[in-house]
């Protein structure tokens, strides 16, 4: 079984001493090997090709929909697990099924609400920030004071996170359902004002080479108040920076005129056409689905690991922690990126070409607004009007 | 070499072994020469020449990883050339080796120099100390420069503040700009020694006569660098900047962990955008072919140069 | 008088001035990020991100032990480390063998074609690995050694052993044809005239070769990425990136702990071998 190395260490151990238990209650050798994330599509392309690997592998965001010719149904597993849970979310199908088939086990989502840090927020006499104008109101506040908010808008996932949540919110997107390109639009073009809004009145330049864990660093500094970013921050305090976890809040990711909408993150497991163990495999991944043991790392990672069943909104752990617990609607709004289009191998395209954020990066460099929107939608469009 | 075997024998003699026979027989040069090159040949045909048939195989089809692919024949690369991305990493791959080469032959060339001409007592030392940037695993090094050009945590820019030159140290990682230079910088670290040590060792063989002649004619040091030092070093110089030239345009991790390609694609090099294309995306085809256009360029960089030294060496 | 202190002080600030000083700014961009690595490798957590602390030195908290330690007890850092020395290792041995001897073949036998050859190895170096590795792991896996290290010993000379080629073929161009041509009218076969004569005199440039191999083999990261899943089998940059690398959290003070580390064994085997580098590479270069 291929994984990579999770954000929070202890969901890691978690799977690692199921896989010890399910061997034993089996009589079998399980294994699970780790990499970096960033490398799992190296090894993915890899094991597609030649046809060799693991049996059971991990995918990011909506690698299922690029892999699923190589992938066995998982039906029965998902639609067992899908019942006990009490329904899987639209978006759960979205990224599992293909061709009418679940092809990968949605194992669970992260959630990218706003962190941010609640004492300087009440220290400029403002509340939890709820919508978009809320965040750049208390940023303008909170930089006069020296604070910093941060988005990334480089080359990295978290910026295409967020500025695709950005745009949802403002009622736009790269390509409507039926993939025409739409980015061109009056909408898009208030979602990129509001943004170099944001940028000069918030933010420093410093976000233009973020990677993905710049967000986190940046937090724990204690410069930045404000960041939009996973419950990893939240997780890690405790180690690096303990004095601000008690002065750490979440919230939602900020409403626009177009409502609320999120990121989804999902994070699934298929089994390879090639796999010499798939009964077992199946087994595995209907044990590490129960909803025990989804509770048990939905616990561990305060909330990092949601699993994307619906009765999971009722569990108790979000009244256990108050920071978390506005969190928990998350799922109902969130989206995969290239929604309202399907999640294929175009929009897979458009994610890892960054050209979201490099046209927002464009447009807060000083490329005329006008000009930096004809650009990403001259790229779009290459990418959807080649053969698939 | 053995006569008595072909020779018809005028008195009896006994056969020679079949074992001698044999020996003898690989003994020749043209056998032996095949015999010793067959190990290189054999790894050489199947881990390079059969995987890079392949690959031009791939870059010839429309093919996306985990499933067959259909003959599209030259529409990848046409695809590519009209593709602005596709063009500023080319402009950029060849910025950034030419840059790097450069700089690495000017400083290494100036480093070997000094440490030839001026350093008596802990050569040995400055030696070793030198060569540690190019020992350090680059997968390694490059993160730990990485956190030093950091936004927030640099330890460069914090120098920077704190000695009064500026009050903001430059955005490495974040502007076009210094992120071309980030990149540059973190490759001639890594790279100088390379020269450096080779330069050093190319110095070391000139004979001393030569300079004192020089001297005798009255040449100053610009006058003998010129006209006794460098046409010494050209053959040198030129097989350092070959292989640095063909690691450098083909260089992936650098780019990689500091900047993927950003910001805005301006520091994307050929290794990276097939990375981004063909592995996370998918396209393989498309992929193969960005990395295929790296192999001409390097063709005619290293026929050149080739030519170049064939003719000093007469 | 060309002694008198004051010419002799003239030298000294005239080579202080184009000599040392320029030295140490050598020393000092070459060796830094060593000493920053050092430093931040010792540093406890909440130091490395907090604004407030140097980052040249150690705050309050002073020097820590405790990367050093999660690298030992709590991930396979030992492992990796044996494993990557094993590699490096015997693939620098098979590719000085099949350098030597397909360097001894290509400079001084004559065969048809031995220029066609060089060149042919000389090309498979232009071949980017980026381009190779996914035809390349499917050879590995016909051979049957994906996830072991055989499949390193496998690859890794198609990169090292035409660079010893190279470079050897140069060497022995250096080293006099007389001197075999006697042992064999004195009745040594060509084999043996190779490795009794010809090979004792090549030493430095073997040696050269061997240490610019181990180098490569010890820094490489693609090929030990994409052909090896093992855990235990984990070469030390892939091991290190793996298991300190989580999503958005880096783990700087073991990563800073793990490169010196990683680089120390190579530094101790240069600083013993480094005279032989150099004069290897210089008659290797001027053929």
């Amino acid at each position: 079984m291929l994984i990579a190395e999770h954000f929070v260490p202890v969901s890691d151990e978690n799977l690692r001493k199921w896989m010890t238990e399910f061997s034993k209650l089996h009589g079998i050798e399980g294994k699970i090997d780790s990499i970096a994330h960033r490398d799992t599509y190296v090894r993915l392309a890899t094991e597609a090709e030649t046809k060799t690997g693991h049996d059971i592998v991990f995918m990011f965001f909506n690698n299922p929909q690029l892999y699923a010719e190589n992938l066995i149904d998982l039906d029965d597993v998902c639609e067992r697990v899908g019942e006990k849970g009490g329904g899987w979310y639209r978006l759960a199908r979205d990224v599992g099924i293909v061709g009418g088939h679940w092809k990968a086990l949605p194992w669970y989502s992260i959630t990218m609400p706003q962190t941010y840090r609640e004492d300087l927020f009440q220290e400029v006499g403002e509340g939890p920030p709820d919508t978009w104008e809320d965040v750049l109101r208390a940023g303008k506040k909170l930089k006069a004071k020296g604070h910093l908010f941060g988005v990334a808008i480089s080359q990295t996932e978290d910026a295409n996170i967020s500025w695709f949540a950005l745009l949802w919110s403002y009622g736009t997107s790269t390509v409507d359902k039926d993939q025409k390109v739409i980015i061109n639009s009056a909408e898009t073009r208030k979602a990129i004002e509001y943004v170099k809004d944001l940028y000069a009145s918030t933010m420093s330049s410093e976000v233009l080479s973020w990677d993905d864990a710049s967000n986190n660093r940046a937090y724990m500094s204690g410069k930045y108040a404000w960041v939009h970013n996973a419950v990893s921050i939240y997780a890690m305090l405790p180690k690096n920076a303990p004095q601000l976890r008690a002065v750490t809040n979440h919230a939602p990711s900020p409403k626009g005129p177009a409502g609320r909408h999120g990121t989804s993150i999902p994070i699934n497991y298929g089994i390879w056409k090639f796999a010499k163990n798939q009964e077992l495999a199946k087994e595995f991944l209907t044990y590490i689905a129960e909803e025990e043991r989804l509770s048990i790392n939905f616990e561990a990672t305060e909330a990092y690991n949601h699993p994307l069943l619906k009765n999971f909104e009722k569990h108790p752990y979000w009244d256990k922690d108050p920071k978390i617990s506005g969190l928990r609607l998350y799922l109902h709004d969130a989206h995969m990126i290239g929604w309202p289009g399907p999640p294929n191998r175009k929009a897979e395209l458009v994610r890892a070409q960054w050209i979201v954020p490099n046209m927002m990066a464009k447009a807060v460099t000083g490329t005329p607004t006008d000009e930096a929107i004809k650009w990403a939608e001259a790229e779009i469009q290459k990418i959807y009007e080649a053969k698939d | 070499m053995s006569t008595q075997a072909v020779r018809q024998p005028l008195y009896v003699v006994p056969k020679r072994s079949l074992y001698v026979r044999t020996r003898d027989f690989l003994e020749q040069e043209r056998v032996l020469g095949y015999l010793l090159i067959i190990p290189a040949v054999v790894l050489l045909a199947v881990l390079v020449a059969y995987p890079f048939l392949w690959g031009v195989y791939l870059s010839l089809q429309d093919k996306v990883v985990g499933r067959p692919g259909s003959y599209a024949g030259l529409q990848n690369f046409g695809a590519l050339l009209g593709e602005g991305i596709f063009l500023q990493t080319l402009k950029n791959s060849l910025i950034y080796t030419v840059t790097a080469v450069g700089a690495k032959v000017v400083l290494g060339t100036w480093l070997a120099l000094i440490i030839h001409r001026g350093i008596r007592r802990g050569r040995h030392f400055v030696r070793g100390a030198i060569l540690l940037p190019f020992i350090v695993p680059t997968a390694l090094s490059t993160l730990a420069w990485w956190w030093m050009f950091e936004s927030l945590y640099s330890v460069i820019n914090w120098t920077i503040i704190h000695l009064g030159l500026a009050t903001e140290g430059p955005n490495w990682l974040g502007d076009p700009f210094y992120a071309k230079i980030s990149v540059i910088i973190v490759n001639l670290w890594r790279g100088l020694p390379f020269f450096a040590i080779t330069i050093l060792a190319g110095l070391v063989s000139i004979p001393l006569e030569l300079y004192d002649a020089a001297k005798v004619d009255g040449a100053g040091p610009i006058n003998t660098f010129r006209h006794v030092t460098l046409p010494l070093l050209k053959p040198v110089l030129a097989i350092v900047i070959l292989f640095s030239t063909i690691f450098t345009l083909a260089d992936f991790n650098i780019v990689f962990l500091l900047t993927r390609g950003g910001p805005v694609n301006s520091t994307h090099v050929f290794a990276t955008l097939a990375n981004q294309i063909g592995l996370v995306a998918g396209k393989i085809g498309q992929g193969a072919a960005i990395t295929l256009f790296l192999f001409p360029i390097l063709v005619v960089v290293v026929v050149l140069q080739l030519y170049f030294i064939r003719k000093e060496e007469y | 008088m060309k002694d008198s202190t004051y010419y002799k002080t003239q030298r000294f600030a005239g080579r202080f001035v184009a000599i040392y000083i320029p030295c140490v700014i050598f020393l000092v961009f070459a060796l830094f990020p060593f000493y920053w690595m050092l430093i931040t490798s010792m540093k406890a957590d909440t130091e490395i991100y907090n604004l407030d602390t140097t980052p040249y030195f150690w705050g309050k908290a002073g020097p820590v032990l405790s990367h050093y330690v999660q690298l030992f007890a709590h991930s396979e850092f030992p492992l990796w480390m044996v494993n990557s020395l094993t590699v490096a290792a015997v693939t620098t041995a098979i590719s000085l063998t099949i350098g030597v001897m397909a360097g001894y073949s290509l400079s001084r036998l004559r065969f048809f074609g031995a220029k066609a050859f060089g060149m042919g190895i000389f090309i498979t170096y232009l071949v980017p690995p980026t381009l190779l590795f996914i035809p390349l792991s499917q050879v590995i896996n016909r051979i049957g050694v994906t996830d072991s290290l055989w499949a390193l010993f496998l690859s890794y000379p198609t990169f090292l052993a035409p660079f010893c080629t190279w470079l050897l073929m140069g060497y022995f161009k250096t080293i006099p044809k007389e001197l075999e041509e006697c042992a064999m009218i004195d009745g040594c076969t060509r084999v043996q005239a190779l490795l009794r004569i010809v090979l004792p005199l090549a030493i430095p440039g073997i040696v050269c070769a061997g240490l610019f191999s181990f180098t490569l083999s010890w820094g490489e990261f693609l090929y030990a990425l994409t052909f090896i899943l093992d855990t235990e089998q984990k070469t030390l940059p892939v091991g290190v990136t793996s298991d300190l690398i989580r999503g958005d959290v880096y783990y700087w003070g073991g990563l800073m702990a793990a490169a010196l580390l990683g680089s120390v064994p190579i530094a101790l085997l240069y600083s013993f071998f480094l005279d032989y580098f150099v004069s290897g590479l210089t008659a290797g270069a001027i053929k």
